[in-house]
């Protein structure tokens, strides 16, 4: 069992085979070792493929079968090159071309990188042009390793390389080390003081002494958080070496925030009308082109949309310029109870949503009036909020 | 003597199509069918094939057959397969 390709490069034949009995020539041919392949049956003869080499034989088992054999086409590789051996131009361009196609495939055409984050494309790609690894540069001639082995010795921040030579392509892989850290600074001692004053709701320390408990008054620049730690020792308190308070202090504080909204405002209302102005646009200038319309109230430029020539990819530096305007008339509307109540909400709910993480709203009451020409909500409030700030000694 | 053989056949586990020269039958669904140890073709055509073997006529019937490869060992028959049966 031979494979198709095997029969197109040795070259095969279809033949006809007419007669009384062509199954004889079939068994006929096995018999003396030829191999046939798509056996097709007609009303009047049989077509079969046999190999090239096999057709001195089938004389003898025709004879001896009383069948008569024509052959009807050559196929494969063999009669190909003999059609080809006419046309003498045409095999010299081809053997030219296969030769300049194995000349060329020899050479690095392409280099590319991979994996580099930190250091830039270009230092990689110069570095190894000067290793050897450069478009144009025979591959037979790069030591891949030695190449590998340089890199490494010269960039410090690669930790493994891989140099890779697929075809006609150079593809360098590197992984970068991480970044080596600094040690974190040890800062000087400092306190931990309040930046406003207030009644002491919570208090977190982490490094130093707490010098206020909960529920004290403080003012501003009081001491929260000492940085000299008290060790107690036989009943006393030995000063330690001073170090960098750190911690959080919570105190509670009342503010007063009052919000107004004037009764009336001024309003935009479009009257539905719109028309287009057309601008040319030529290379650094503008040109408004006339329009015949007759000035009306004020407007706004409600769409525009521009549009330059262009050829395939290619712009040219002019085009036209549509804008659409659309008039409207000035209105002084006024406010609801119920409009006005929620605006003022929603703008407290913004100024809440402004505090420090970590700040707690004890208690809020508000309050919401209405004078001749505005609306007024005032709003009482109670919250725990962070006070200390750092102070060096 | 063949009585001898077959039991030593049977008793090394040995392969009877090659100790016999039996028909060796590779049914693959009812679109292929390989034969290997054949003795020739004695009739084929679209509808019916008739192969010899040593242990009589295997009789291939069914529609488009076609012979796909024969060589000395074995012999490929495809189509549509509908009946497989040996004449002795």
């Amino acid at each position: 069992m031979q494979s198709g390709l095997w029969n197109y490069f040795s070259g095969y034949v279809i033949i006809s085979v007419k007669g009384f009995s062509w199954e004889k020539f079939v068994n006929k041919a096995v018999s003396t070792g030829i191999n046939i392949w798509d056996i097709k049956c007609f009303a009047d003869r049989t077509e079969m493929k046999i190999p090239l080499k096999e057709c001195g034989k089938l004389r003898d088992c025709a004879l001896k079968s009383g069948c008569r054999v024509k052959i009807l086409e050559e196929h494969g590789a063999p009669f190909l090159f003999r059609r080809l051996r006419k046309k003498g131009f045409f095999m010299w361009g081809l053997l030219v071309f296969v030769t300049f196609l194995f000349i060329l495939s020899s050479f690095i055409w392409e280099v590319r990188v991979k994996g580099a984050l930190r250091i830039p494309e270009e230092d990689i790609l110069s570095f190894a042009a000067e290793c050897g690894i450069f478009p144009g540069a025979g591959r037979k001639n790069i030591d891949t390793d030695e190449a590998a082995r340089k890199f490494i010795l010269n960039f410090e921040e690669i930790s493994w390389i891989s140099i890779d030579i697929q075809g006609t392509r150079a593809e360098i892989s590197i992984a970068e080390a991480l970044e080596e850290k600094e040690p974190p600074v040890r800062s000087a001692p400092s306190n931990i003081v309040a930046d406003s004053s207030g009644v002491i709701d919570r208090i977190y320390v982490s490094s130093g002494t707490p010098a206020v408990s909960e529920g004290d008054t403080v003012f501003e620049g009081d001491i929260l958080i000492s940085g000299i730690p008290l060790t107690p020792v036989d009943g006393e308190f030995a000063r330690g070496e001073p170090v960098p308070a750190a911690g959080k202090v919570f105190a509670r504080n009342t503010y007063s925030i009052t919000l107004t909204l004037p009764k009336t405002r001024w309003e935009k209302v479009f009257t539905g009308k719109s028309r287009n102005l057309y601008t040319l646009i030529l290379p650094g200038k503008e040109f408004s082109l006339p329009s015949f319309a007759k000035e009306e109230k004020p407007f706004e430029i409600t769409g525009s949309k521009e549009k330059s020539l262009s050829f395939g990819d290619y712009s040219f530096p002019f085009g036209f310029k549509k804008e659409t305007i659309s008039f409207y008339e000035e209105k002084t509307l006024v406010y609801t109870e119920n409009e006005a109540e929620n605006i003022l909400n929603n703008r407290l709910l913004y100024k809440l949503s402004g505090l420090d993480a970590g700040t707690k709203i004890l208690n809020l009451t508000s309050d919401f009036s209405e004078t001749p020409d505005s609306f007024v909500l005032k709003t009482e409030l109670t919250v725990s909020e962070s006070i200390g700030k750092e102070e060096n000694f | 003597m063949p009585r001898i053989k077959k039991t030593i056949t049977e008793a090394l586990s040995l392969p009877k199509e090659v100790m016999f020269g039996l028909p060796y039958l590779t049914l693959t669904g009812k679109e292929e069918i390989l034969i290997e140890n054949h003795k020739g073709i004695i009739w084929a055509d679209c509808s019916l094939m008739k192969i010899k073997s040593s242990c009589g006529i295997i009789n291939i019937t069914g529609k488009c057959l076609s012979i796909r490869e024969i060589s000395p060992g074995s012999i490929r028959v495809s189509g549509n397969i509908e009946k497989l049966e040996f004449l002795i």
